[in-house]
């Protein structure tokens, strides 16, 4: 118990017991961490079947019975993993789709390197993006694919599917700003003054390391300290260990972003906020968010930190489509893809919509999805 | 003529040696001065009820400053001769690199003491719901409610600096800094780069332009093609 009378040394000494509960526990991360941990990432069976510069397309190998008629084109973020999204069997969003009944596509952006370090969004969304789309049409012969973006990935697929709305039957965005005018989230504060010619003048494309720094910063009280309190806590439960490895694994593996593609974004969306305002231009064709007139489904993290629900949610205000759906889930940025209480809500939420407007079974007394009023 | 050679020769030396040996006095004088403050501090602090004596602004401002000073000042006055002859370059590139890095100690250092600034406060933070318990007649925490409450104010003061203008100054500062240093150790690199016949990351960059540009054409003329081949069938 520590109390009024206790020096701040002893109050100290307490904390720091209460913190590591006792010596012998401490005693035990050699071992437990010198053990063979079952720590594998992104164990869903898939083949490669496109592969162009850097990127690579997945495409996993269907279970059971196909119910949703057009394939999922799952669009991750630049910053990060895509095996996040198949971080373990029983956390698996990938997973999830597949048991759902949806064939499953996913772009793999790969490792950029010095030479990439011209590419811009331009040249994700209206090439790489665009290709892939093509090749899925031309092997599934569609007209359409349901197009799912994550974070700056669904940032990226709304800008796609803007520029090209008859290439897109049903458009699925989760975390993903578009609104970046706000002072919630601190990257937006901290964004609008960020000198990014000089950072990009000193190193080109934008390290890993420094991003995950820039994460970790953001929140150091639950990121840094509470986080390895809490392994350390469980260091002998064994699940528990392989789960924090497989997360560890995931959110270090960090690759660089491409230096004009973190210009344009830092200075398009952060600092000049043109997307939301039907003002930003990829080679030279404007990007219009009311031409997106497919139904679209629009997830958030009540408690995102990097990407607050103010940043995402006017985006079914300012489309064109008349079939929107804001869906906020009481998690954070990650929590949404990995938590054990997400993944009851948010893969299941997807098969359901999509199977509502592109299920295999007829659609019973649906409103089709047309433009608004 | 030579003797008089010899004693501008010894002269010099002897000015070297004398201001390596100030530098170094220097370096022992503030380690021995930030470790007489340490020492003083704890020793307060330990006999202290409350853990304020420990953390005033006045003696991190202190340390902080003979920091500076010695790094602006000593450290970089070793530097400070004009650059002259066939190796000017070099050496002016080496100076930079030199001043940069001083530039970047300085913010980096204010920038630390600025992180570290929640952390200090959530500890009085800590100590301010003793006192409050205690008033009330409450009396304990429990040790296991010590650490959420620790984390819940650590956080609350972070997220409090975050969002202050002191700290965007000191964070672009910091980055500024970071980004001149990196520059500056470019410059002098790209000269032993080239000194072994390599491209400079400089040079390659403009060959990546050039290739990326060159692909941008073939795309847009491969489309072209395309679209007549399709007008023409």
């Amino acid at each position: 118990m520590a109390g009024l009378n206790d020096s701040p040394f002893r109050l100290m000494a307490d904390f720091l017991h209460q913190s590591g509960k006792d010596l012998e526990h401490l005693m035990n991360i050699p071992s437990v961490l010198g053990q063979d941990h079952r720590a594998e990432i992104g164990e869903t069976p898939f083949k490669i079947v496109y592969e162009e510069d850097r990127i690579r397309l997945k495409h996993y190998t269907p279970v059971g019975r196909r119910r949703i008629k057009t394939p999922v084109l799952l669009v991750y973020a630049l910053i990060n993993r895509e095996t996040m999204l198949d971080l373990q069997p029983d956390r698996s969003v990938i997973r999830g789709l597949l048991e759902g009944g949806a064939e499953v596509y996913m772009i793999d952006w790969g490792t950029p390197t010095r030479k990439d370090r011209f590419l811009t969004i331009d040249d994700h969304v209206n090439g790489y993006m665009d290709r892939v789309v093509e090749f899925i049409r031309d092997r599934h012969a569609i007209p359409k694919v349901n197009l799912m973006g994550v974070c700056i990935g669904g940032t990226f697929s709304v800008m796609y599917a803007a520029l090209y709305p008859e290439k897109v039957r049903n458009l699925v965005t989760s975390v993903s700003p578009v609104q970046f005018d706000t002072n919630k989230g601190l990257l937006h504060l901290w964004m609008k003054h960020f000198d990014v010619d000089g950072l990009i003048d000193a190193y080109g494309n934008i390290p890993g390391d420094f991003l995950n720094f820039g994460f970790l910063m953001l929140n150091p009280a639950r990121l840094v300290i509470e986080k390895y309190k809490n392994f350390l806590d469980n260091i002998e439960d064994i699940p528990f260990v392989e789960n924090f490895l497989r997360m560890e694994k995931w959110i270090f593996d960090s690759p660089d972003v491409p230096a004009e593609t973190f210009r344009q974004y830092v200075k398009d969306c952060y600092q000049e906020n043109l997307l939301i305002r039907n003002r930003m231009k990829l080679n030279g064709k404007r990007i219009d968010l009311r031409r997106i007139t497919m139904p679209v489904l629009n997830f958030y993290g009540r408690y995102d930190h990097l990407v607050p629900p103010e940043a995402c949610a006017p985006l079914i205000e300012e489309i064109g489509s008349g079939d929107g759906e804001n869906v906020c889930i009481d998690t954070g940025h990650i929590g949404i893809y990995v938590s054990s209480k997400a993944q009851k809500e948010f893969a299941p939420r997807i098969v359901r919509w999509l199977r509502e407007r592109d299920g295999m079974e007829k659609a019973k007394g649906r409103k089709s999805a047309g433009p608004k009023r | 003529m030579r003797e008089k050679q010899t004693r501008v020769r010894k002269k010099k030396e002897a000015v070297t040696e004398d201001a390596a040996q100030q530098m170094m006095r220097e370096v022992g004088d503030l380690w021995s001065r930030f470790f007489r403050e340490q020492m003083a501090s704890f020793g307060k602090a330990a006999s202290s009820d409350t853990l304020e004596s420990f953390f005033t602004e006045e003696r991190k401002g202190r340390l902080k400053n003979h920091w500076q000073n010695f790094i602006r000042e000593e450290m970089a006055r070793c530097f400070q001769v004009t650059p002259i002859g066939p190796l000017r370059q070099y050496q002016e590139k080496t100076i930079r690199v030199i001043r940069a890095f001083a530039e970047w100690e300085t913010a980096c250092t204010e920038f630390c003491l600025l992180l570290n600034r929640p952390m200090e406060a959530s500890f009085l933070d800590m100590e301010g719901e003793f006192l409050k318990k205690g008033r009330i007649g409450k009396g304990d925490i429990p040790s296991k409610d010590l650490f959420p409450l620790w984390i819940d104010a650590l956080e609350r003061r972070y997220m409090d600096l975050y969002r202050s203008e002191e700290f965007m100054t000191a964070l672009n500062k910091a980055l500024n800094a970071v980004t001149s240093v990196t520059k500056a150790r470019e410059g002098l690199m790209e000269d032993l780069i080239k000194s072994l016949h390599l491209p400079t990351p400089h040079e390659m960059d403009e060959l990546y332009r050039e290739i990326y540009l060159l692909k941008k054409r073939v795309e847009t003329l491969e489309g072209e093609l395309k679209r007549r081949h399709g007008r023409t069938q």
